[in-house]
């Protein structure tokens, strides 16, 4: 099973530097970020299995971060780290989308701890999805239709990929845009609406009446299997 | 939406009672036991939505309620509730597979947030 990613958002460069160790050490692929903004960056452009996050930080603070990841259907587990420990921090975190919520100071057994029952609630990602005649598999990252290889663009592979493991919700637009181009600069809704057509052209059986990719008006797209 | 269904595991009477009234009055429906043994029974024949969990049973103890569940594959969320507030038995707790652990003396508040999270279903597939 491939290891599970770590994003940490902390600006204490101390702090930051042991809990990067102490994850790694634990077999967890540990990305950081000092400040909010760098931070709400490398969330939206490649979301982790999980979140740890400071409030205080510089540029963004958490709870923006938080209810910005939530706004955009980002639904990995948060954990917020703060010295912010009155009841109404706590209840205003978990209000926000945060999953859990640690004071500092922490004792870092815990901390791992409450990160692995996270990630064991989780589950194992699944290595493939099947809809209609087709498998989407994660591992190879390859998509068969009749047990046929059907080419996938990297961003067609991610736009299904996204789309499967988020089988009957809504996805706004700019969700899809955040989570499948992150902050590449020129793009606009319309290049989700392409990427959904060619992706359609290659995936249902009746491209103009698509029974996986549907349309839902004014708002972005749902998948159904 | 269907009312989530809570099992609260707590031998304090006064605590189980102001539990209770809390819960139910966020719309959950609310089962209790006020030991280790009637707790499990609840628990294992009809898995709640989520389950609060003392530590100090009378019977049967929380730590060993949390390990026979998921032996059983059970996975209903666990948030243990305890005044074992030292790092090892937070940490003990987690790896039996709890999902949560709350200190006593906690806020109601907080304790209902936790609980809220944890008794949606799970976001991924």
């Amino acid at each position: 099973m491939s290891a599970k990613t770590i994003l940490i958002i902390e600006d204490d460069p101390v702090l930051l530097r042991g809990l990067k160790d102490n994850f790694e050490s634990q077999g967890y692929l540990v990305r950081t970020a000092k400040d909010g903004q760098k931070g709400l960056d490398a969330l939206l452009t490649a979301p982790p299995d999980l979140l740890l996050l400071d409030l205080m930080l510089p540029k963004v603070n958490g709870y923006e971060i938080c209810r910005t990841a939530r706004s955009r259907q980002l639904d990995m587990p948060i954990i917020m780290l703060t010295a912010k420990g009155q009841e109404d921090d706590i209840v205003r975190g978990l209000e926000l989308g945060a999953d859990d919520y640690v004071t500092k100071p922490f004792s870092i057994r815990e901390l791992l701890a409450r990160v692995k029952a996270f990630l064991r609630r989780q589950g194992p990602e699944s290595a493939g999805y099947e809809f209609g005649d087709c498998r989407l598999d994660l591992t190879a990252h390859k998509l068969f239709k009749r047990g046929v290889e059907v080419e996938l663009t990297s961003k067609e592979f991610r736009l299904l990929e996204f789309f499967v493991k988020r089988a009957s919700r809504a996805l706004t637009r700019d969700s899809i845009l955040a989570a499948v181009w992150g902050n590449e600069v020129i793009v606009t809704d319309r290049s989700v609406d392409r990427c959904v057509t060619t992706l359609r052209s290659k995936i249902e059986p009746d491209p103009r009446n698509p029974r996986f990719i549907q349309t839902i008006r004014d708002i972005g797209y749902r998948f159904e299997n | 939406m269907t009312a989530r269904k809570i099992l609260i595991v707590e031998d304090d009477a006064a605590l189980l009672r102001g539990l209770k009234d809390n819960f139910q009055a966020q719309g959950y429906q609310v089962r209790t036991a006020n030991d280790g043994e009637k707790g499990r029974e609840a628990f294992f024949r009809d898995p709640p939505d989520l389950v609060l969990l003392d530590l100090m049973l009378p019977k049967v103890n929380g730590y060993e309620i949390c390990r026979q569940a998921r032996s059983r594959r059970l996975n209903t969320p666990i948030l243990m509730l305890s005044a074992k507030c030292q790092e090892d038995d937070v940490v003990r707790g987690l790896e039996l597979g709890a999902d949560d652990y709350v200190t006593k003396p906690f806020g109601i508040r907080e304790l209902l947030a936790r609980a809220k999270h944890l008794s949606q279903p799970a976001p991924r597939p």
